[in-house]
């Protein structure tokens, strides 16, 4: 009698393992045949594919890895793709900052062989001719620069030099620049040595297109240079009194072939800063844009001493 | 074309003797977000509940992932989601063990998935507030957290932005645009606002009376709908003298050999064409384009126009 309950007990558990062990089985199985479907998608290409997956499930850590890879795949060739729509736009950029400019000097140029011009305002002609030359000239010339920077080709050399030397020398470049535009400036820079390993050119290419970001772009009346230093990093900092720099392109001041005016007709052609972020970045350096609560623009420049 | 993620072939819904989808071809392409735009009662959100199996189809077919939706069911709702009308939750539980009771039915991809879908949404993990003391923008902001908890590749929200202030309007618009550029989803999006849906959409479809009178891209669309004179000319060069020239303007783009885009929309359309004329130049044609998009949709939609 007691046997007989025991049996029936016994085979009553038996049963129940048996029914739990095949539906987890079951649910394994339905489980592997999703991750095998997702995989197969995942394999055509859907990196957006996920598997979706229960807190019981015994292939849960398996289908997390999974997703993890597929979402780390996607975004990084979300990256990839957005760097291919820039070059797009660099060409579509190129389209107008290119063929517009040069449409209207072939119009000049033919217009003084034409002989449809003469005397003083075929000298006008050939001088707005030049000066559409001289732009297209520039702009082809830093589009090759960036293009060499972008493609880590070019090459540096790094040499030490005394940073607030240097930096006078360039400036006093400029002061014939702003006095002709009538714009006011204060240079605040040490007097003494400071000496960074910088390549000379490349620094000279950063002040220059952040001065010449000002004078475009700016609509400034005075600019402010300022050198601070002290026994770890360097900070150069280009201030201006314009109109400033909207919080709307803020963020992308430095991305390449930005142009705050949508028209494209102030003359810039997006890449100087660009430039000047990619230089900036070799030296090891950082730089910020900022809307300081006074009014107009401001640049920093930190380059760490220690290079 | 293959990258539709969403087709509906000649979908219809009858309502009694009321035909409320008449004959809709929609078509949603992977990676982009899709705005249906129409006025209130337009069949919006019955397109949507179709798609989704919500309400049944009467006739015509809807393909999701390149899959006919009957039958593959249970492969397919896996991978959207959604959120039409009020979502359910329940009142008396706060928006944390709300979702997390839709991650146990619904299984999840990642461990933290539910903080992680509270914090694209800008919402409290682990608050106390129960969702009856939530405000409205906060209940539709769970309800875009639950659709995104499961990560799934494609999102259906119908009129997403409902009740929401402005502040919260533009937070909603970017994080469904974030979700879009950063992590490459598909979003069908449903509006009868044209501004909303202008700012956010790649694709646009309109929807009037039940039929979709348009389906295009948004660049395109755009294109369509700028502000500028285009003049098609015998000789883009010397058209481009005369307009420097004579009319002092140099906001103009040379589209190709022979088309000009000219920004200034001021200027006499008249004296354009007879100065150019005068100087040998055919005008092959000049017209003004600045239809708005709102003109535009009042055009397609017979007049009655869009809010």
């Amino acid at each position: 009698m007691n046997w007989t309950l025991f049996f029936l007990v016994l085979s009553c558990t038996f049963g129940c393992a048996v029914i739990f062990l095949v539906t987890r089985l079951c649910r394994v199985q339905e489980q592997l045949n999703i991750i095998e479907n997702a995989l197969k998608d995942i394999q055509t290409g859907n990196l957006n594919r996920r598997i979706l997956t229960r807190k019981n499930d015994m292939t849960k850590s398996i289908c997390y890895s999974i997703n993890e890879i597929a979402a780390n795949d996607q975004a990084q060739l979300i990256r990839l793709k957005e760097a291919e729509q820039a070059y797009k736009r660099l060409m579509t950029g190129l389209s107008h900052d290119v063929k517009t400019p040069l449409t209207s000097l072939v119009g000049y140029l033919e217009a003084i062989q034409g002989k449809v011009v003469i005397g003083e305002e075929k000298e006008e002609y050939i001088g707005v001719a030049l000066d559409k030359a001289h732009h297209l000239k520039d702009f082809v010339e830093d589009l090759f620069e960036w293009v060499k920077l972008d493609a880590k080709e070019q090459k540096f050399q790094f040499e030490d030099c005394d940073l607030n030397e240097l930096s006078r020398d360039i400036l006093a470049d400029w002061i014939p620049a702003l006095e002709d535009r009538k714009i006011g400036y204060e240079i605040s820079i040490p007097e003494t040595e400071y000496i960074l390993r910088l390549d000379r050119n490349a620094y000279t290419r950063i002040l220059n297109n952040l001065l010449q970001n000002t004078l475009v772009h700016s609509e400034a009346s005075n600019v402010t240079v300022s050198i601070l230093e002290n026994d770890k990093q360097a900070l150069i900092i280009v201030q201006d009194n314009g109109k400033g720099i909207s919080p709307k392109d803020l963020p992308h001041i430095f991305e390449r072939l930005y142009q705050c005016d949508e028209s494209r007709t102030a003359g810039g052609n997006g890449l100087g800063l660009s430039i000047v972020k990619e230089l900036v970045m070799i030296h090891g350096g950082k730089i910020e844009a900022d809307r300081p609560p006074e009014g107009g623009a401001k640049f920093t420049i930190v380059f760490p001493k220690a290079l | 074309m293959n990258d539709a993620v969403i087709e509906t072939k000649q979908i219809t819904k009858v309502y009694g003797e009321q035909t409320a989808v008449n004959r809709v071809d929609l078509h949603v392409r992977k990676g982009r977000i899709y705005g249906l735009l129409g006025r209130n009662g337009a069949g919006k959100t019955t397109i949507m509940k179709m798609i989704l199996g919500l309400v049944s189809i009467t006739s015509g077919e809807a393909d999701l992932f390149g899959k006919n939706v009957k039958g593959n069911e249970k492969q397919i709702y896996p991978r959207i989601g959604a959120i039409i009308e009020m979502p359910g939750f329940y009142p008396n539980l706060t928006g944390t063990e709300n979702l997390e009771i839709f991650a146990k039915l619904r299984g999840t991809t990642k461990p933290r998935a539910v903080q992680e879908a509270l914090e694209v949404v800008g919402l409290p993990y682990r608050d106390k507030k129960t969702f009856s003391k939530y405000s409205l923008g906060m209940k539709q902001r769970l309800g875009i957290a639950n659709a995104i908890l499961h990560d799934p590749e494609l999102l259906i929200l119908d009129e997403p932005t409902n009740g929401l202030d402005p502040i919260g309007i533009a937070e909603v618009r970017s994080f469904i645009k974030d979700l879009s550029v950063e992590r490459g989803k598909t979003i069908l999006i449903s509006s009868h606002i044209l501004s909303e849906i202008s700012l956010l959409a790649d694709d646009i479809g309109i929807i009037n009376n039940g039929v979709l009178l348009e389906e295009n891209s948004m660049a395109a669309l755009k294109k369509k709908n700028g502000k500028y004179i285009l003049l098609q000319v015998s000789d883009t060069a010397k058209a481009s003298l005369i307009l420097e020239r004579k009319f002092h303007t140099k906001n103009y783009s040379v589209q190709d050999a022979h088309t000009l885009h000219l920004f200034d929309t001021f200027l006499d359309m008249a004296a354009v064409n007879k100065a150019l004329m005068l100087e040998d130049i055919s005008v092959i044609s000049s017209q003004l384009c600045n239809d708005t998009l709102e003109d535009y949709f009042k055009r397609v939609t017979g007049g009655e126009g869009i809010a």
